[in-house]
């Protein structure tokens, strides 16, 4: 009795919503009629109910030889508890648990071989963690590679480039976790700087990072590129330029300022919740144009400060200073040269149509101080550069470079380059460049020199993260 | 002397240690999410215990998220970090992690969560793979958020995620998890479906999950024809019922999980392979499946261009349909289940009508 006044009851409200849902205002007749209607609808929902019961009935036999799913938040008791198999009709058996049954639904579908042909279920379900990268490659390191080609045409005879095809780098990164505690990061190059020269291989990085530090604190040990400036640290297929600003390689070579030693940095707390980044390096002196090179028995120590701001959603300001100081090789190591940066970065990516529009300004002053046994030299040098992407694919970039030479700061460069850049893809860019060169000084016979450049990069590997 | 300078800084560094990290407010647990989808579910379910921000916006392509320091600071005293997975975040999760020097949120803590844990992946590529087929995923299409049955298996995880985090608040997240399943479940199928559910589930909490049930074993229709068939058919179930069969267009390979879940057909995207720009040549062949199938409409997100969309619906009458398919992504998407609601809206608009007009704001 019960039951049916239960059953009844559930007619009537489930009558009220469906009738609700047409939004009909009926009469008593059709009322009556709908009631007839639902009741015969309720005979025919019974029988489903009892076939859906034998169905539970199944799955929970098949469920218990599952393994317990290991994500269930809810712990339902009942999911263990056999539901009753006599023959009592569904009103006695107990209530079966629908997201259980859902649940099992969906770990079966796991182990299932073939696809069920409903589009719904047409679909590998999967349970578990999922880790990235896939189970057969686990313990092996990312790798990628980077190559890096030139076409070089250039209006001055005798320099360095002349008009030549040359394979610049093929840099060989490997990275990957070594413990739950240390990461590692080795990256290789094979490259010169002219096809006169004969190719060298170099180890350009290989440093340890040590994750686990508390109190926001990071450690680097090894060998890397040093964070002096924005520039500096960065890769040569990295940049938004051919090659580094003349500051950099005035400064600190060709391949810039890098050294084995150690880092500690720390994302200082505030309550602003800003990005304020303090970074402290210790490292063998041995870049040998600002500093001692091989004559030195001193460490370089350096400490940048960064801090980053969010303008809006889509623009964000950066401001980092660096300073780094060292013996120079001014009798042999007696004498110290030191120098600062300030750097300042401007990014803009608009959040709807940041895939075809964005803007990237960095400026980077650089100033020295050098003691040498006739006196103090001091220089400057900076570049200013920025770069607009109009296309999904296009990007266009200026720069302008104006740098006097650390060690005679009489001698003064400037440049003033250009660059077309058009990313095929995600891993391959080709980069068309126009860089005029005016020194008050010659350089391979030359005061001045104009070069036209197309640089061909391409990524294979691992997918690169993308550094801000 | 820079030995001196480097040792005041030390100095004033450790005593900024010794006194304590900021604000320790052992209070609300700090998620961060990388999708603002996952953020909406993180925020139903976690409700005043939980203090929830995105990294994205819901505006811009969710592969491209930049590793900004704004969101390392963001992710500096992080509880939990919630990723969609798949490899989705691979362009700037380590970055974003590893410079927020958070040792809580490290993949393989209990503060990291990767949302695909047990969800149902399509498009899982078989065999070798390489980059000659675009930007593909090597464990399965990331983008399996837009099938709503997914996100209520990520809703239970965050659930239970949550409360181990917080095991004195595992009722109150429970709570909020069964009200917003009942929600989600009322959205899908509508509340007469689900009232009828009720009754043969034993419980109006069971209701959805039956259906769910149903819906996978193929017996959803059936049972609702016993029912007395379209009267009590509702929700985005019902809604999306007539299109079942019905052929779309895609822009990028986002919707194979939508369409999946609701029957529809992609036959053909803008992009020739994922990630790759439309191309000339690729748009005629496009032009030459529409005149050998007829395709409904051609669902893309806010963040494309509309020029290749525009230039198909121009040549061959097809409607574009411009849809967020992330929280956030256009104004009235404004949580998981609005999202989806104008995803089901704007596609039945854009059967119904049939003209150009039913794809704008």
């Amino acid at each position: 009795m019960n039951r049916w006044m239960t059953i009844c009851a559930s007619i009537v409200a489930f009558a009220t919503v469906s009738l609700r849902a047409q939004e009909q205002a009926p009469t008593n007749d059709e009322l009556l009629k709908e009631l007839r209607r639902l009741n015969e609808r309720m005979g025919a929902l019974e029988a489903t109910h009892e076939s859906d019961q034998k169905k539970i009935r199944e799955l929970e036999d098949r469920l218990k030889t599952l393994e317990s799913t290991p994500t269930d938040p809810l712990g339902k008791p009942q999911s263990t508890a056999p539901v009753k198999s006599s023959g009592e009709g569904p009103s006695t058996a107990e209530p079966p648990n629908s997201e259980d049954e859902l649940q099992a639904l969906l770990g079966e579908g796991a182990t299932k071989s073939a696809p069920s042909p409903s589009p719904q279920t047409k679909a590998l379900f999967s349970f578990g963690p999922s880790p990235s990268g896939g189970g057969i490659q686990s313990f092996n390191p990312d790798i990628s590679l980077n190559g890096d080609m030139l076409a070089t045409y250039s209006k001055s005879e005798g320099g360095q480039n002349d008009d030549e095809f040359l394979f610049r780098e093929l840099e060989i990164g490997f990275s990957g976790n070594v413990d739950p505690y240390t990461r590692a990061d080795m990256i290789v190059t094979v490259g010169k700087q002219s096809s006169h020269d004969d190719y060298e291989a170099d180890l350009e990085e290989a440093y340890l990072t040590f994750l686990q530090l508390p109190a926001g604190l990071q450690a680097r040990a090894g060998l890397f590129r040093s964070e002096f400036g924005r520039a500096n640290p960065t890769h040569l297929h990295a940049l938004p330029w051919i090659d580094y600003p003349f500051v950099i390689k005035r400064y600190f070579g060709t391949d810039g300022l890098s050294g084995t030693g150690a880092e500690l940095s720390w994302l200082v707390p505030n309550k602003w919740n800003e990005y304020l980044g303090l970074t402290y390096e210790i490292f063998n002196n041995d870049n040998d144009t600002l500093f001692a090179g091989r004559e030195s028995d001193d460490f370089t120590n350096l400490l940048r400060f960064k801090a980053s701001h969010d303008l809006s959603p889509a623009s964000t300001l950066e401001l980092g200073s660096s300073i780094a100081t060292a013996p120079n090789d001014s009798g042999h190591g007696s004498h110290r040269a030191t120098v600062g940066g300030v750097d300042v970065t401007y990014h803009w990516k608009p959040k709807g149509s940041g895939l075809y529009r964005s803007f990237l300004w960095q400026t980077e002053v650089l100033a020295s101080h050098s003691e040498t046994p006739h006196g103090g030299e001091s220089a400057w040098g900076m570049y200013s550069a920025a770069e607009y992407q109009f296309a999904r694919q296009w990007k266009m970039g200026v720069r302008y470079d104006n740098t006097e030479l650390p060690n005679r700061a009489s001698l003064n460069e400037r440049g003033y380059s250009a660059y077309l850049t058009f990313l095929q893809s995600e891993f391959v860019f080709w980069r068309l460049g126009y860089i005029y060169t005016d020194r008050n000084f010659r350089e391979d016979g030359n005061w001045n020199d104009q070069q036209v450049m197309l640089q061909l990069n391409w990524t294979l590997g691992a997918h690169p993260a993308h550094r801000f | 002397m820079l030995n001196q300078i480097s040792r005041i800084v030390f100095t004033a560094m450790f005593a900024a240690l010794v006194s304590g990290p900021h604000a320790l407010a052992e209070g609300k647990l700090r998620v961060v999410t990388t999708t603002s989808d996952l953020a909406s579910i993180v925020g139903a379910i976690g409700g005043d215990k939980v203090e929830v921000s995105s990294l994205g916006t819901g505006k811009e392509d969710p592969h491209f998220i930049d590793a900004k320091p704004s969101c390392m600071a963001l992710s500096r005293d992080a509880d939990l970090w919630v990723r969609i997975g798949l490899e989705l975040e691979i362009g700037y999760e380590r970055l974003v992690i590893d410079g927020s020097h958070n040792l809580k949120i490290r993949v393989g803590t209990p503060g990291h969560f990767d949302a695909s844990e047990g969800v149902i992946r399509l498009e899982v590529p078989t065999g070798k793979i390489d980059r000659s087929m675009g930007d593909i995923h090597p464990m399965g299409n990331p983008h399996y958020w837009l099938d709503p049955l997914n996100m209520r298996i990520v809703a239970k995880n965050v659930a239970a995620r949550l409360g181990k985090l917080r095991p004195g608040d595992q009722a109150y997240f429970n709570d909020l998890l069964k009200a917003f399943l009942l929600r989600l479940d009322e959205s899908m199928f509508g509340p007469p479906l689900m009232k009828a559910a009720a009754i043969v589930a034993g419980g109006e909490d069971q209701a959805g999950a039956k259906l769910w049930a149903l819906l996978l074993k193929d017996q959803l229709d059936d049972f609702i024809k016993n029912l007395g068939g379209e009267s009590v058919m509702g929700g985005w179930y019902g809604e999306m019922r007539p299109l079942r069969g019905t052929k779309i267009i895609t822009y990028h390979r986002s919707w194979s999980y939508f369409a999946n879940r609701f029957g529809l057909e992609v036959v053909g995207e803008l992009e020739p392979k994922p990630g790759i720009e439309p191309t000339a040549s690729h748009l005629s062949d496009l032009v030459a499946t529409t005149s050998t199938s007829k395709v409904s409409f051609i669902l893309m997100e806010p963040f494309y261009s509309r020029q290749a969309p525009d230039w198909l619906s121009n040549k061959t009458g097809i409607t574009v349909v411009q849809v967020a398919n992330s929280v956030g992504g256009q104004p009235e998407a404004t949580d998981y289940i609005r999202m989806i609601d104008g995803i089901v809206k704007r596609s039945v608009a854009a059967c119904t009508s049939g003209s150009k007009s039913a794809t704008e704001k």
